[in-house]
């Protein structure tokens, strides 16, 4: 059976961790720490908690190496650690402060709000907003199916839901998405399309 | 009628050929088909260009400062996982059958449960009386009821507590 570049790659650099070259795992930690993030913030909607959530995977992941049988990609077995880590950050109580970073984005959005007419951002910035108001579920398996890398059967491998289920959440979170930017924007769709 | 599922699935391209051009060919002739068509093919580009978030400088200097010296943990293979579960079962069964024999060989029920004759039953104040040929066994009865009870305690905590438990962790770290 044929196996990717990255694959092999991935296997390679797991057994050299194994064997004792820890400072390997590096390798590892930037080939994927974006994807991580990607997924973790768009559980968590806040990038403080997001980076400090994507650190934690990667420690985790490190921690139970020598857990990862191979029978799947390592990529969806690491997306599967970030997205039950981002989930438990979910839970967690928290605090009611705004960072700054998202008081920022609170005002540029009300800004945004009153100019008139959305152009090219503007319909960029409405779908960002409209994936805020989907479930933190329905809003990974979004991210996870443009991410390109994940198939249907590696959503579902990743967040525990079965391929017809993600099938579903996906038509469904797209539907969503097209409501929400309706109503929000109470715009003509001329404007929109 | 053309359903949203159906434009969904022509802009992902999971449509066949021929299903695909007869539904392109019903977009392009109806004003209100195009505009759904569109927002969700806007909805798609958005999505496919979104560019991929980037961490903070430093994030993977961060991560390697933290790391233990070596990964340490090894989850128990999903193979296994019944064999653990059994041993656990067997262990709890064993500790509730001991603690059961110990209790009855040190009380005797009549102590405990004074009140019940040993060929009447009383139920909502009525009062049965088992005929003596039957040759009604207090002891056995009772006894059968805490085995019952140990049975269904532990049935129950297989079902609500360690299966739940071990399936997700098998799901979080091991396939």
């Amino acid at each position: 059976m044929s196996k990717t570049y990255s694959e092999i790659s991935d296997r390679d650099t797991i057994a050299n961790i194994l064997k004792g070259e820890t400072q390997e795992y590096r390798v590892l930690v930037d080939r994927y720490k974006n994807y991580v993030y990607a997924i973790i913030v768009r559980i968590l909607n806040n990038n403080e908690e997001a980076e400090e959530a994507a650190q934690d995977t990667f420690i985790k992941c490190f921690q139970y190496l020598k857990s990862f049988s191979g029978k799947s990609k390592f990529s969806t077995w690491l997306y599967r650690i970030a997205f039950n880590t981002a989930i438990s950050y979910k839970r967690k109580p928290k605090i009611v402060v705004s960072g700054l970073e998202n008081i920022m984005h609170n005002v540029a959005s009300a800004e945004h709000d009153t100019s008139h007419g959305l152009y090219q951002d503007d319909k960029k910035n409405a779908i960002e907003n409209g994936l805020l108001e989907l479930a933190p579920v329905d809003a990974t398996v979004l991210t996870l199916f443009y991410l390109k890398e994940c198939s249907m059967e590696e959503i579902s491998k990743i967040t525990g839901i079965k391929t017809n289920a993600v099938k579903v959440k996906l038509f469904r979170a797209r539907k969503k998405l097209a409501e929400v930017l309706k109503n929000s924007f109470s715009l003509d769709m001329e404007t929109l399309l | 009628m053309i359903t949203d599922k159906e434009i969904q699935e022509l802009i992902d391209g999971s449509l066949t050929e021929e299903r695909a051009g007869r539904l392109r060919k019903q977009i392009n002739g109806d004003e209100v088909l195009l505009q759904r068509y569109t927002v969700f093919k806007n909805i798609d580009s958005v999505l496919s260009d979104q560019a991929l978030p980037e961490t903070k400088p430093g994030f993977t200097e961060s991560v390697m400062r933290n790391l233990p010296a070596a990964p340490l943990f090894e989850t128990i293979k999903p193979e296994l996982f019944w064999k653990r579960n059994l041993i656990m079962v067997l262990g709890i069964i064993a500790v509730c059958s001991v603690a059961a024999v110990v209790l009855l060989s040190q009380f005797s029920l009549a102590e405990v449960i004074p009140s019940i004759e040993p060929q009447q039953i009383i139920l909502k104040e009525k009062t049965f009386t088992i005929d003596p040929n039957i040759g009604f066994r207090q002891e056995l009865f009772f006894k059968g009821l805490i085995y019952l009870n140990a049975f269904l305690c532990i049935f129950l905590l297989e079902k609500a507590v360690l299966r739940p438990f071990f399936k997700r962790r098998r799901q979080q770290y091991a396939f």
